[in-house]
């Protein structure tokens, strides 16, 4: 079986998933080797664990605090064909504490509320806008009699009497009777 | 009945003038009735009567070759309430062989009736094809009008009820007098000459360049049948026949609306056809009548006016015809159950509807 080696550490600092442990101690039981690795990382780290603190030296915090001024201006952007710098395609875990009504911070939390109402508000007055504009298009009085269009009709009964009267001309048998009850817009410009 | 109720308006300027066509009118109508004998409806059902029927062929055609002027009577009675109510006058007539027809109702208002040559005629090749298709005819005998003899010719039903009496001259074949009847003998409209005089001016209603405006601009509104299938095809209803021999003559446009005139070459109904939907609130002035779940909205007339929505039309009627034929018109074009017709108010909510049509169309290659 292959030697726990760079997994010791881990182990120590008890960084292991829980069944790489679990085969990481049963390979403990059955190899010397690895066990007495693993006691010296112990120690090691025991050891470093028990010494005292140490305060800085006043030269060190100064030159700590230069690099936060500001310096030189920066370097002139590389050229957009050259190649992106390599980025790690993953990121340092969220350390801040978790979000929620324990532990929002109350500014923050009234911030989001106003950002979110005012969104609403702006969705809103959108749509609203929208259905107004829309009603405006399709109101029977602009919009074009399509045949498709529904539209309120009242039918100019005079207008049709008198176009009755006249489609009866042509009929030998029939009587001019329609004409008695037509309106002086039927009167003809005659001979 | 209310005579001369047209001429009750003083629009004639003197009372000899109002006075003698509403006294003559009724002695008119009861003298010709008395000289007339009429024939029993239930002694027929036999054939046409080939004499009949080509007395009626030279009448259709005597406007062709045939001038005349004369003073008539009309008189017509409302189809919807067959009551009393009834309109009658006494206009002058003037026609032009070949020509038009021009009416004169006391030398103030005036109508150009066009002949059959002036419409794009859809039923057959002879407007007697009607008459002749609708009914059986017969002579029933001689009689005289205004002072010229004729021969009395008798359209019957299939139910053996006379529906129309023609006097017809020996002369020339001119209608001199007809009257027409419901199926149960209720007469519907009836009109006689007074006076005639055959021959005159070879032109009538023309103005003074002898072109006539009104033929030109209704040649352009004239449909076909091929309009009327396109029409067809694009929702309108066109029926072409409205049942019992009514059968359609002639469709034109008017404004927005389709005209379709159906007859029996006795009877006479116009349909108009109009895009969208009736709003009870914008009609004043019509009755109500029930029928199925929808509603009818009429005015009596006399002519019998009724209107309605159907299925995105606005269908209106003019008839000078039993209510009959008006109901199976209805029964193919039924009016809009009331619940239907509220929800085709104009909610905020239709509109966005109809907007949101209008912009989806905007962007719609295809439309």
């Amino acid at each position: 079986m292959r030697h726990l080696d760079e997994r010791i550490s881990d182990l120590v600092d008890d960084r292991l998933e829980h069944d790489e442990r679990d085969r990481a101690l049963v390979h403990l039981t059955v190899c010397a080797h690895c066990r007495e690795a693993v006691d010296l990382e112990r120690d090691a780290r025991n050891a470093l664990r028990s010494l005292p603190d140490v305060a800085p030296s006043e030269k060190l915090l100064s030159s700590l605090l230069a690099l936060a001024e500001p310096g030189e201006p920066l370097p002139p952007a590389p050229p957009s064909s050259a190649t992106p710098a390599p980025v790690a395609g993953w990121r340092p875990r969220d350390s801040r504490p978790p979000s929620g009504p324990s532990g929002a911070r109350p500014g923050a939390r009234s911030a989001r509320r106003v950002r979110a109402v005012r969104v609403v508000a702006l969705g809103m007055c959108t749509t609203g806008a929208m259905l107004i504009l829309l009603a405006s298009l399709g109101s029977t009085g602009n919009s074009p009699g399509t045949p498709d269009t529904p539209v309120s009709v009242v039918p100019p009964l005079e207008q049709f009497t008198v176009e009755h009267a006249r489609s009866t001309g042509g009929l030998p048998f029939v009587e001019p009777a329609s004409l008695l009850v037509t309106t002086d817009s039927s009167t003809g410009d005659g001979w | 009945m209310s005579l001369g109720n047209r001429v009750g308006h003083g629009r004639t300027g003197g009372l000899a003038a109002l006075v003698v066509p509403v006294l003559a009118m009724p002695l008119l109508v009861g003298a010709l009735a008395v000289f007339v004998q009429a024939v029993p409806a239930t002694s027929r059902d036999v054939g046409d009567d080939p004499w009949a029927v080509q007395l009626l062929r030279q009448s259709a055609a005597a406007g062709e070759h045939v001038s005349y002027s004369g003073t008539q009577y009309v008189s017509t009675w409302s189809a919807l309430t067959q009551s009393a109510a009834s309109t009658s006058a006494v206009v002058q007539v003037r026609h032009a062989a070949g020509g038009q027809t021009e009416i004169s109702l006391h030398d103030r208002q005036s109508a150009i009736l066009d002949g059959r040559t002036a419409s794009r005629w859809l039923a057959g090749e002879d407007p007697a094809d009607l008459l002749l298709g609708a009914y059986t005819v017969r002579v029933a005998g001689e009689d005289a009008v205004a002072g010229r003899y004729t021969t009395v010719v008798e359209a019957f039903r299939s139910d053996g009820s006379v529906a129309a009496r023609l006097w017809l001259d020996r002369e020339t074949a001119l209608p001199l007098r007809r009257e027409s009847y419901t199926t149960d003998g209720y007469t519907l409209s009836a009109s006689a000459f007074v006076t005639i005089a055959i021959g005159g001016p070879a032109t009538c209603c023309k103005t003074a360049d002898g072109v006539d405006p009104a033929v030109d601009s209704r040649d352009d509104s004239m449909l076909r049948w091929d309009d009327i299938e396109d029409l067809r095809e694009d929702g309108w209803h066109c029926p072409g026949s409205l049942g019992q021999g009514m059968d359609l003559y002639e469709a034109r446009r008017v404004g927005d609306a389709i005209q379709l005139s159906y007859s029996d070459g006795v009877m006479t109904v116009s349909v108009f056809e109009q895009s969208g939907w009736l709003d009870p609130d914008q009609l004043d002035g019509y009755d109500t009548a029930d029928f199925d779940e929808g509603v009818v909205y009429t005015r009596p007339g006399p002519p019998a006016r009724l209107t309605w929505s159907s299925d995105g039309r606005v269908i209106t009627v003019v008839a000078e015809a039993p209510l009959d034929t008006v109901r199976e018109l209805l029964e193919q074009l039924p009016p809009d159950p009331v619940a239907s017709q509220e929800e085709k108010k104009d909610g905020f909510f239709d509109r966005i509807g109809r907007g949101a049509d209008r912009v989806g169309s905007w962007f719609n290659p295809f439309d």
